[in-house]
């Protein structure tokens, strides 16, 4: 049947179809969704399957992976910086293999929409000596979804799926053929030689199957992926190899410009078959590569003819591929006599839209009466999570990856003893990544103020639940079995209790000789179970407003906004009715209420 | 048929609805379809982009200079992304005071924030006013206001009424 499928709609289809029958994640922009709907499936269809948020990636691997070792179909998805943080499980998977299919799925973030880094996730594939992955389109991500599981099954080996951020939330028409679900029961069968290899010796010999796997999945790229296609091509002056989604921006700017050139494929980056292409490579004028984002097909054939890429400065080395950066490369290389993917841009001023916490979102108030009391002189070390946005209030200093706030905290504190240090972070990412650098701040006596901002949710990724919601694990009673006793504050949506918590909190801070917690009870504003929004909107009696710029400056609500006159207001279009500014923010007591 | 949309706002105005809801027409007609669009920390407040291709296309992002129609909701958001579009194509957006001239395309405005907080238009359903809106200045768009209306309350049939009423109410503005 034909579906309009967000790419991680299709992959989790694809998952589905390929008989999967575990499936475990951390939510992560933008591979969410995927388990989002394969979970969202198997309750609507009522599938044998069983379908989990794991506390990190780390933890969701090893869920999957041990499902594979019975035997079980399971599946892992990740951001590609969550596959770092699983990076320890993966390599020593690879030689160990599996039973049942074993698909990793790591999304890409090719020009830095909402990761930290941009990477490769093809290169932790090659430096595992596992296959990758590369899908074009959604539709595409449907059908090697499906192959990566029966691939990862043939050869016992984990394979990664490697879908780009345009594959993940691009959307497309994909026809999914009709098909039975069955699960499988899974049966750990002792295999001490091989599930508890231990080094050298069995490792070892583990590492030699290991090389020799590679060798015939290389062989099956190339009968299965490359053979059918270039028993196609026409030969020529031009050949295009393309990876992924580059692929697809090739195929519309030649029919875009009507230059004939071969395209070539490539479905799987690593192993390449590289020698078994070298007739075919050299026999071109010209070879060019495109790939997102590091060049890794460019790095295997480089050396078998006239090969253009990242390498040879003739193909963009970061950010994402588009039409305007393919038809660069071939306008400098001479294949086109222009570049037709031009606009004409807009000539006068668009001012700036940075992203901003949203309206009505508490951790806007917790960072302005954290930074009120602490002042401009403390380090704010960060994390990830919405409230990295509190750089927008300059209570944000560092952001490193998920839970380095505490770690660095902990460096701080011996590195720098002069100034307050005050670290926010999430409750997800706290459970993710934060408690062993709490239980080393309590051992190692590193003292900070650590502000856990708990809205028992992953609200940055679309509202995922978490452990305390679904299972009743109690943050308080963690950081407590860590050795601090922590101050709780339930955010009333005022600035003075807020203010005043944090006074409390500063207080008990200069005492200390160690780690002070500090957890806010929060709400997501798009948490419909826990909202709390009064209904007070807000406007600015202009007579009072000076036009001091304290409450943009410093509080930074989406809804302020200056006026022609150099005052504020409050555009009624974003304001939800928190209240929030109705007191103790101005200065001059410009915000009333706004009657609607 | 070939149709390529920009379609721009800000986090929160709902512009991944109107891009399910103009694949669905795609999917309803027989038509292929690719885009992609804005999801995660990009939404926060902050710029929000989709592109639309309807017809036979293999990429999911609209080359630069070759929009049919730049969508806007939100009107910085529209002249930021002015550089999509073709020449001579349609801007079909949300204004608030004024909107300054542009010259070498079609463009069609509509105070339609304004009508949203007075309360003539829901707010939720701004976006779905203006693509009402759309439907009736924009010659050739490739699909019908009942074919819209179809996919409309195949998407989401809870809401179908609110969201029929806001692109009637569009398609109505008198221009």
């Amino acid at each position: 049947m034909k579906r309009t499928l967000l790419g991680n709609e299709a992959i989790a289809w694809g998952l589905l179809y390929a008989k999967v029958d575990v499936m475990a994640a951390y939510p992560g922009t933008p591979s969410s969704e995927i388990l989002e709907t394969y979970q969202k499936l198997v309750r609507q269809k009522n599938l044998p399957a069983y379908v989990e948020w794991s506390t990190n990636e780390k933890v969701a691997f090893e869920t999957a992976y041990a499902a594979a070792i019975t035997g079980k179909r399971a599946a892992c998805g990740m951001k590609m910086v969550g596959l770092n943080v699983a990076s320890d499980a993966l390599m020593s998977s690879a030689y160990i293999g599996n039973k049942g299919g074993f698909l990793i799925i790591s999304a890409d973030d090719p020009g830095f929409y909402s990761s930290q880094t941009e990477q490769d996730s093809r290169y932790f594939a090659k430096f595992a000596r596992i296959p990758a992955l590369d899908p074009s389109s959604p539709e595409d991500a449907f059908r090697l979804a499906v192959i990566g599981v029966n691939l990862s099954e043939k050869f016992e080996i984990p394979v990664i799926l490697r879908p780009v951020l345009r594959v993940c939330h691009g959307r497309q028409i994909v026809d999914i053929p009709d098909f039975e679900f069955e699960g499988r029961e899974g049966k750990f069968e002792r295999n001490i030689e091989r599930w508890a290899a231990v080094p050298r010796n069995p490792r070892l010999k583990q590492g030699y199957e290991l090389l020799e796997k590679l060798q015939r999945i290389a062989q099956f790229n190339y009968d299965e992926f490359l053979k059918p296609q270039v028993e196609k091509l026409r030969g020529g002056k031009l050949l295009i190899i393309a990876s992924g989604t580059s692929y697809s921006y090739v195929l519309e700017v030649l029919e875009d410009t009507g230059l004939k050139a071969d395209v070539l494929k490539i479905d799987m980056p690593t192993p390449l078959p590289s020698e078994k292409l070298s007739d075919l490579i050299s026999s071109y004028e010209e070879v060019i590569v495109f790939e997102e984002t590091y060049p890794l097909v460019e790095e295997q054939i480089r050396h078998l003819g006239n090969v253009r890429g990242k390498l040879t400065g003739d193909v963009f080395q970061i950010d994402e591929v588009t039409h305007d950066r393919v038809a660069d490369t071939l306008l400098k290389r001479g294949h086109i006599s222009r570049n037709i993917y031009v606009g004409k841009e807009y000539e006068g001023e668009v001012p700036p839209r940075v992203p901003a916490l949203c309206p009505g979102c508490p951790h806007r108030t917790v960072f302005y009466g954290m930074k009120k009391v602490f002042g401009n002189k403390a380090i704010y070390p960060s994390d990830i999570g919405c409230y990295t946005l509190g750089l927008n209030q300059k209570a944000v200093d560092t952001v490193l990856c998920m839970g380095a706030s505490v770690g660095l905290s902990c460096g701080f504190s011996k590195s720098d003893t002069e100034k307050p240090i005050v670290a926010t972070i999430g409750d997800s990412t706290f459970l993710h990544a934060g408690i062993p650098p709490l239980i080393d701040a309590v051992a190692n006596r590193h003292k900070f103020v650590l502000v856990i901002m708990d809205n028992s949710t992953v609200a940055m990724t679309g509202l995922q639940p978490t452990p305390e919601r679904i299972g009743n694990v109690s943050i308080p009673k963690i950081v407590e079995g860590c050795g601090v006793k922590p101050l709780i504050l339930d955010y009333d949506g005022t600035i003075k209790t807020t203010v005043e918590f944090f006074k409390k909190v500063k207080e008990i801070y200069e005492k200390a000789n160690g780690p002070v917690v500090a957890i806010v009870n929060e709400f997501c504003t798009f948490d419909k179970e826990k909202v709390k929004l009064p209904g007070k909107f807000a406007k600015v009696d202009q007579d009072k407003c000076t036009g001091c710029g304290h409450c943009i400056n410093d509080f930074g609500c989406p809804a302020f906004e200056w006026n022609d006159e150099g005052k504020v207001e409050v555009n009624p279009y974003f304001c939800v009715g928190c209240g929030v500014c109705l007191s103790d923010l101005c200065p001059f007591d410009a915000f009333v209420e706004d009657v609607r | 048929m070939r149709y390529q949309i920009v379609l721009t706002g800000v986090g929160g105005q709902g512009t991944i609805f109107l891009v399910k809801l103009l694949a669905r027409c795609a999917l309803n007609k027989g038509i292929d379809f690719i885009g992609t669009e804005t999801h995660g920390m990009a939404q926060k407040g902050g710029t929000v982009i989709s592109y639309l291709k309807i017809g036979d296309f293999k990429a999911p992002l609209v080359g630069e200079g070759q929009a049919d129609l730049l969508l806007g909701l939100y009107p910085t958001e529209t002249l930021r992304f002015l550089h999509y579009l073709k020449p001579e194509g349609y801007i079909v957006t949300n204004i608030e005071d004024g909107f300054p001239e542009i010259n070498g395309f079609n463009v069609f405005t509509v105070k339609a924030s304004e009508l949203a907080v007075k309360g003539e238009v829901n707010p939720k359903s701004l976006n779905v006013f203006i693509l009402g809106y759309a439907l009736k200045v924009i010659e050739n768009f490739p699909f019908s206001k009942e074919e819209v209306e179809k996919a409309i309350v195949e998407l989401n049939p809870r809401f179908a009424d609110v969201n029929i009423e806001a692109l009637n109410k569009g398609y109505g503005v008198v221009m």
